[in-house]
């Protein structure tokens, strides 16, 4: 009696929501992010917590949206709604590179994911910053993660509404992410990766 | 024979306006009429025939043709150009950072400078379909071509030195550009590219001299927009009205209409008319946007001093499964009324759609619409009233998958150009045999963001082979031969007067076939895959040479190039699951190949 009683109370301790972090503010507010005004502290409409920039760098704060279902879940929806889709595809990639592998470009940390969503990255990503409420982008990071499998199979997403593609994020594989660089096309830079190179040798046809 | 002479006339009259301005030296009198052995513009001449009169390789000996040289180029990205060659000189455009390099045919693959436009690196993101760039024009001593980023620039063809750069989109809008301009008269002709974006399709006209905008003129919006006035005559009663570009779509939505323009344009010296087709309307999803959606999807013919529409066709009002309408516009003289009767001046464009359409040059009346591969996305082509006959069946609705249909949204045949040899009186169209699934989901507008509002999964359709080159016959209307390939064909292709064609595949054969019969007479393996555009050009020595590049990616081999990952079926919108297993036939490439008989 005592072990089922147990869990069932850690259960209820779950939060369904999770809090939003600290971000610091562009030059035009979005009016859903300027509720309560005030340096180092903000909040959303969804919560009512502040939080500060000693929380953020003390405590994995993006952690918590792996293991949240509400955050996954709404991550997916906004996933297709911020036409994220668009340039990922469904994880597999297109104009942007792929999510659901083990390769990345700026880190698989949920704060390195933010960064790119927020921020944007110089081959083409576009920076969501003052589109999307805070909160909003932190679901996306969670979702993000989970088409590789980094989020809690408990959590993540089962499957989409809409046409099977992917696998669906609670049976993804776990990938081990590691940190690539671009493959070389001539980088940002604008220099050539590989020096051109001629040969005027004669070469026996290849077939 | 009499159609050969009739080519003749026309194509020295074609050369007549752009013969002085070439640099004179390597113009040989030998040469057959119509062919001085250059290159001078990707699509070979104003008219997107790609029929070079060299004829030293022919069915006898095409089978002892030998590499000649080759040319790294270090981008290792989907390679679509066609290289120029002006004198003894060879342009190359790569793909982004979009480098011109000038090669030395008297020192084959020699280096004689190196440009580069400083394209910003964002734009890499915002294109569709991998960074292609479809090649550049040349007169008057420049070399002009277009950015991933949006510009146009003009090089001194000498030097390598830029002379001017001009801004025709902004990419944070979506708006790149990968198609070949065509230069005409001290004009250059610009189209954009982004029709996932919402963009607004244009055609832009720069002056050759200084870069100068002279006019622009829209695929979607008002009248005076579109530069529709009084001169503007469709043959059709559904494009007469004014202001169609905004009347046939929901309020304001033309803003984000698409119409873009990143095909081949094509130009008519005697009649000084520009011909071209426009790209998809914007949102993937039909049915966030009821209504024809003009002047997406259709063939404008322009005035080219003054960007003034004569006339439109739309092959596909209302486009539901992105099947752009900017394959090629083939000027060709053809017997279509009879042998007996005079030949007519037409316009043949292999559509997306999986039409091949013949038009009256004139008026944009469809003389001829028939299918040339497996349709089941529409029903037909009404030839009374002009429109593409709907299939209720496939049509897409939010929510529903539409499985089956055909030609998915690459079409039967993407923007890989056709040639014509006016010897064989043959079309020769690489093409692919492409289904798909397809469903219609919400889409927001969210600028420089894809707008697409479809989830798409492609496979092969029956037969199981995904790629074509077919022999296509206009005048009776018939398909002749055609060589079946495991991956689509997304080269282009070159027919001579040697009566041989090349044309290369994904799985990285370069194929030289006899034109009259499809007999593949000889084959060399690259080291990528081709999706480029074949030349063939005579070189300081005398000898004809055939020059590709190979480098697998575009659309079709973006899963190569951008290390997409299989296991999602709508990777590259879709186009991965058709072709997962490119990977392993073929690694990205970089590399230009030259060949001659020894
Ligand atoms: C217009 C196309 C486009 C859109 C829309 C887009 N991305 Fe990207 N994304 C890219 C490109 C291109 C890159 C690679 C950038 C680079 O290499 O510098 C990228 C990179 C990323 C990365 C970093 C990947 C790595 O390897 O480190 C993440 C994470 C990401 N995007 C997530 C998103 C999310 C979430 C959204 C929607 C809110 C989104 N993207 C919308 C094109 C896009």
């Amino acid at each position: 009696m005592t072990l089922p009683a147990a869990l069932s109370c850690k259960r209820e301790e779950r939060s369904f929501r999770v809090a939003p972090p600290f971000v610091e503010m562009p030059e035009a507010i979005p009016y859903n992010n300027r509720v309560r005004p005030g340096p180092f502290a903000t909040t959303t409409p969804s919560t009512s917590q502040p939080v500060s920039v000693e929380r953020l760098s003390h405590e994995p704060f993006g952690r918590q949206y792996l293991i949240n279902a509400q955050a996954l879940s709404d991550g997916q929806t906004l996933y297709g709604a911020f036409n994220c889709s668009g340039c990922h595809a469904n994880g597999g990639g297109g104009m942007g590179p792929p999510l659901l592998d083990n390769k990345w470009f700026y880190g698989a940390e949920p704060e390195q994911v933010y960064v790119s969503i927020l921020e944007g990255r110089p081959n083409g990503m576009p920076s969501y910053r003052g589109r999307i409420p805070d909160y909003q982008m932190w679901e996306l990071v969670g979702y993000v993660l989970s088409l590789s499998g980094q989020a809690s199979p408990n959590a993540a997403a089962g499957r989409s509404e809409h046409m099977t593609t992917a696998l669906p994020p609670n049976s993804t594989p776990r990938e081990k992410p590691e940190v690539v660089p671009q493959p070389t096309t001539g980088p940002a830079t604008g220099k050539t990766a590989t020096q051109p190179t001629t040969t005027s040798q004669p070469r026996q046809n290849g077939q | 024979m009499y159609r050969f002479s009739k080519f003749r006339a026309w194509v020295g009259g074609a050369l007549g306006i752009f013969l002085p301005l070439l640099n004179s030296t390597s113009l040989s009198a030998a040469e057959p009429a119509g062919d001085d052995g250059q290159w001078t513009m990707a699509t070979k001449d104003y008219g997107n025939v790609r029929f070079s009169g060299l004829d030293q390789i022919n069915t006898q000996n095409a089978k002892s043709l030998k590499l000649s040289w080759t040319f790294s180029t270090g981008v290792f990205r989907g390679q679509e150009a066609a290289p120029l060659v002006v004198g003894n000189t060879m342009y190359v455009v790569t793909p982004f950072p979009n480098y011109l390099y000038a090669l030395d045919l008297n020192k084959p693959g020699t280096v004689k400078w190196k440009y580069d436009p400083k394209a910003e690196a964002a734009a890499k993101g915002e294109a569709c379909c991998d960074w292609v760039n479809r090649g550049a024009a040349y007169a008057e001593g420049r070399i002009f071509y277009n950015t991933l980023d949006a510009n146009t620039v003009a090089v001194d063809a000498a030097s390598g030195k830029e002379i001017w750069k001009t801004k025709i989109g902004d990419i944070n809008k979506g708006e790149t550009i990968t198609m070949a301009p065509m230069t005409v008269k001290g004009k250059v002709y610009v189209g954009i590219s982004g029709g996932e974006f919402g963009v607004r399709g244009r055609l832009t006209c720069v002056s050759a001299a200084d870069g100068k905008i002279l006019w622009r003129a829209y695929s979607c919006g008002p009248d005076k927009d579109c530069l529709i006035g009084p001169r503007f005559h469709p043959f059709y009663d559904s494009d007469k009205g004014t202001d169609l570009g905004v009347k046939t779509w929901p309020p304001g939505h033309w803003k984000i209409g698409g119409g873009t323009i990143w095909g081949f344009l094509s130009y008519d010296p005697e009649t000084n008319l520009l011909f071209y087709g426009m790209g998809n309307p914007g949102s993937w999803n039909p049915d966030l946007r009821p209504g024809d959606n003009k002047w997406s999807c259709g063939c404008f013919a322009r005035d080219a001093d003054t960007g003034e529409a004569v006339w439109y066709y739309q092959w596909s009002p209302h486009d539901e499964f992105d099947h752009d309408g900017i394959n090629e516009c083939m000027l060709l003289e053809l017997k279509v009324d009879g042998p007996d009767k005079p030949a007519r001046k037409v316009l043949v464009h292999p559509g997306r759609t999986g039409y091949m359409y013949v038009l009256d040059r004139a008026t944009g009346q469809v003389l001829s619409a028939d299918p040339f591969t497996r349709i089941t996305a529409s029903k037909g082509v009404d030839l009374k009233s002009g429109r593409s006959i709907t299939n209720e069946e496939k049509r897409p609705r939010i929510g529903k998958v539409i499985r089956d249909v055909q030609p998915a949204s690459p079409g039967a045949k993407d923007w890989q150009p056709s040639a014509y040899s006016p010897r064989t009186g043959l079309l020769y169209v690489p093409h692919q045999n492409l289904t798909c699934d397809y469903e219609a989901v919400e889409a927001n507008y969210i600028a420089g963001t894809p707008y697409l509002g479809v989830n798409e999964r492609m496979y092969a359709g029956p037969g199981g082979y995904r790629g074509k080159f077919m022999a296509w016959d206009p005048v009776a209307r018939k398909e002749v031969w055609g060589i079946k390939e495991n991956f689509p064909v997304w080269s282009g292709t070159v027919v001579t007067a040697g009566d041989v064609a090349f044309y290369g595949t994904m799985d990285r054969h370069f194929k030289c076939v006899n034109a009259k019969t499809g007999e593949v007479l000889w084959d060399f393996e690259t080291d990528s895959g081709i999706i480029g555009q074949p030349v063939t050009f005579k070189g300081p020595d005398g000898k004809q040479y055939v020059a590709v590049l190979a480098g697998v990616g575009g659309w079709a081999g973006a899963i190569v190039a951008g290390q997409l990952d299989p296991r999602d079926p709508s990777a590259a919108l879709g186009f991965v699951n058709a072709v997962k297993d490119l990977p392993d036939h073929t690694k990205p490439g970089d590399k230009l190949y030259v060949f001659a008989l020894p």
